[in-house]
């Protein structure tokens, strides 16, 4: 890969560039990557997306929608979740900035339909990855949008595993793998997640993976754990939880687990809007796989 | 029986006369006094009673000034116990420091304090002899590197390094200057320097041994709407007058900073009428003499470019109304549209990205954007001050090495450090200044604490992965 004539910069451009993907014809997150070389002359990977956005995202976050994007990669070695914002640090915090419950446009006022965005990253720089060869589950997120899933290489030597700190110190009770009253079915190789309480002191996320996505064989390199995450809306914070997905349930060809979004959550910050209505993004990911976003609001 | 050593020092006699039944083989001496050698103005060495202060590290020693650099030097004077007035040279005195019991752990290097000719030796023990008149030769010891780290120094008659007298305890501290340059407001007359919690920003520092001395002259620069990330250097440079490079930091207190412009298509769905776009300024910023790149529109079957005169750019509202917004009246003249229907406009443009603040390495100058918290916190004085005071700490933070990618003890900063667009923390989640983002919390995690007071602040800006 020193050999790749792409150089990517330390900060992100946003512009359409000939290895970006064409233009979206429908509402879309969309991204490709390349190997690449850092200006420091380090192999890394580019990652060049294009984006088409409704209305209401940019009612939401404007001339930051980009900044909005959340580009995700998990280790598929251990579970670890990395991720950032094609922003630069140090911007007026997005969470400070978005118009978290926009109205809609005066008489007179044109509205707007749709929004259109590029943006090209230094995929390691820009998410503090290690400096060691991995593979990662990669995709973009803004809010009820998700891209496709890539499984990306990032090339350079070997190196010890990092360790998988967000789910150290979470009890049974936080998360469970476990069939319960309110897991879902699963069909075909899909993920499905469903919120079944509202309580204001338990929110309660039940999940399921198909018995064919444990049955396939994993998408090379094999990953073998379960990451839920949650967006939280206001703060922007992005939490997760990783677990090994047990032995029993890969030969059983079942994997259900619940696990409790305000605990999850707990990690969120200052501005974690803690006053209903709340609202919070959730997400799992397995073999290589994604659910679909389940939106909660309590 | 007489003794070499472990006798308590005694206070020097009133008299000097010799006991009438005293020898040298049974006498010894005695801790007359413990000096800091002072350097005069001009350049004459001149013994001071020992006194206990603060000691500013980061500066170069100057004549007359002993409380500037890591060094301090002493002398100790000795007589005879009996009152004997014969030779003292040649008698063994011992100097030792202690250390104080907050003192940081685990420094190595040339961050460690110790006796010697050169920072660091790490050596809080060591002999030294006496001339003839039982004056020892100067003894430099070298504080530690490590803000807040105190350290007293004594000299003992006692060759187990125990009593003797003090010469003063030290405490590391730095200093450093700081410029406060304020823009004028658009209008009104004033400045920003209303937003500028300069007595806060003291105090912060304070908290980690740094104590900041004001300089130069509030230059009030002409308000600019926004300035560009790449006219900062120079925008600061010409509004700077003050002096202390390169123990200096420029604080300018100015509209609204703006980096990476990128263009942006929306499409828009445009009524009938007098058309009017509006973008709201908390998410939007368009520079107006450069903001338009391109323009179609489509109604039914008609459709057409656009071109910048068909636009009128305007700003209307104000940050303490919060309905700041960007406003774009679109006038079809000269265009096959039918005025009273709605119109589909897409419309490509330049947007620019508001920062919090902005670090330059020239100077090095912050420059802090106050319009965006005005805006945000009118409702909250506090959360306004509290956001500006962020600023003003964090950007200066990175300046002074912050968020620091190893500990001062050498250990990395696992898991606190990431670089990203810049080097931040991630203590106290989004807890600590240092975050990457801008917040209302005006503490440094304990990691961030460590580090500063770590750096020795002799020459900004320092790297966040610069060696102590």
């Amino acid at each position: 890969m020193s050999s790749s004539p792409l150089v990517i910069g330390g900060t992100p451009v946003y512009r359409r560039l000939p290895e970006s993907p064409p233009p979206p014809e429908s509402f879309a997150l969309d991204f490709a990557v390349q190997p690449a070389s850092s200006q420091a002359g380090e192999d890394t990977v580019a990652l060049f997306a294009a984006t088409l956005l409704p209305g209401r995202y940019a009612d939401i976050y404007g001339g930051r929608a980009t900044g909005a994007v959340k580009i995700v990669a998990i280790d598929t070695r251990n579970g670890r979740v990395y991720q950032g914002q094609p922003e630069r640090d140090d911007a007026v915090p997005l969470a400070v900035a978005m118009n978290a419950q926009p109205a809609p446009p005066r008489p007179g006022v044109a509205r707007i339909e749709a929004l259109e965005t590029y943006f090209a990253v230094d995929l390691r720089r820009q998410l503090s990855l290690p400096p060691t060869a991995a593979s990662y589950v990669v995709f973009l997120w803004l809010d009820e949008m998700t891209s496709a899933v890539r499984i990306v290489q990032l090339p350079g030597p070997e190196g010890a595993l990092p360790p998988v700190l967000p789910s150290a110190g979470v009890t049974d009770e936080d998360f469970r793998f476990r069939r319960a009253e309110g897991t879902p079915p699963a069909a075909g190789v899909e993920i499905v997640l469903q919120q079944r309480s509202a309580a204001p002191e338990a929110i309660r996320i039940y999940g399921a993976a198909a018995p064919a996505l444990l049955a396939a064989a994993p998408q090379p390199p094999a990953t073998e754990y379960l990451t839920v995450m949650a967006l939280d809306y206001r703060s922007r914070a992005l939490d997760w939880w990783s677990y090994q997905v047990p032995e029993q349930a890969r030969l059983a060809g079942e994997l259900a687990f619940d696990f409790d979004l305000l605990t999850l959550l707990g990690g969120s910050g200052w501005l974690a809007a803690t006053q209903p209505p709340r609202k919070a993004f959730v997400l799992a990911s397995a073999r290589g796989a994604l659910s679909r976003v389940l939106t909660a609001e309590f | 029986m007489c003794s070499s050593g472990g006798s308590p020092p005694s206070q020097p006699s009133a008299g000097g006369s010799s006991p009438p039944n005293a020898t040298a083989e049974c006498d010894r001496i005695l801790l007359v006094d413990i000096y800091e050698v002072v350097q005069r103005e001009d350049g004459t060495d001149v013994n001071r009673g020992a006194q206990s202060r603060n000691q500013f590290i980061n500066l170069d020693p100057a004549r007359g000034r002993p409380e500037l650099g890591r060094r301090i030097r002493f002398r100790a004077q000795f007589r005879w116990a009996s009152g004997s007035t014969r030779s003292l040279a040649g008698q063994s005195v011992y100097w030792y420091a202690q250390a104080g019991a907050q003192n940081r752990a685990g420094l190595s290097g040339s961050l460690r304090a110790g006796f010697g000719t050169a920072a660091g030796s790490g050596l809080l023990r060591t002999p030294s002899t006496t001339d003839a008149s039982g004056y020892t030769g100067i003894v430099e010891f070298f504080l530690s590197q490590y803000a807040g780290d105190t350290f007293s120094v004594f000299a003992t008659e006692n060759s187990d390094y125990t009593g003797g007298y003090c010469g003063g305890t030290f405490t590391v501290w730095r200093r450093l200057s700081y410029e406060l340059d304020c823009m004028r407001r658009p209008s009104g007359g004033g400045t920003y320097s209303d937003r500028a919690d300069t007595a806060g920003l003291e105090s912060k520092c304070r908290d980690v041994f740094l104590e900041l001395q004001r300089t130069g002259t509030d230059a009030r620069p002409a308000h600019q709407r926004m300035i560009k990330a790449a006219d900062a250097r120079t925008w600061a440079t010409n509004a700077r007058d003050g002096t202390g490079a390169p123990r200096y930091f420029h604080l300018c207190m100015i509209d609204t900073i703006a980096w990476d412009p990128a263009p942006i298509r929306l499409t828009f769905d445009v009524p009938g009428g007098s058309p009017r776009i509006e973008l709201p300024a908390s998410t939007y910023l368009l520079d107006s003499s450069d903001w338009f790149v391109s323009a179609t529109y489509r109604q039914g079957t008609q459709t057409g470019s656009l071109q910048v005169g068909n636009f009128r750019l305007t700003e209307e509202g104000a940050p303490a109304t919060g309905d700041e917004k960007f406003v774009l009246t679109v006038s079809y003249t000269g265009l096959s549209v039918n005025t009273a229907r709605n119109v589909t406009i897409r419309l490509e443009f330049k947007n620019w990205t508001e920062g919090s603040g902005l670090q330059t390495p020239t100077g090095p100058a912050t420059l802090v954007g106050v319009r965006w918290r005005e805006r945000r916190y009118r409702e909250s004085a506090s959360d306004l001050s509290n956001s500006t005071l962020n600023t003003m700490i964090h950007e200066p933070g990175h300046a002074m090495g912050l968020a620091s990618q190893n500990l001062p003890d050498g250990q990395a900063n696992t898991d606190h450090y990431v670089s990203t667009g810049g080097p931040h923390c991630h203590a106290l989640s989004n807890g600590c200044v240092m975050y990457e983002a801008n917040s209302s919390s005006v503490r440094l995690c304990d990691h961030c604490v460590d580090c500063v007071r770590g750096r020795n602040l002799s020459s900004l800006p320092i790297g966040a992965t610069a060696s102590y």
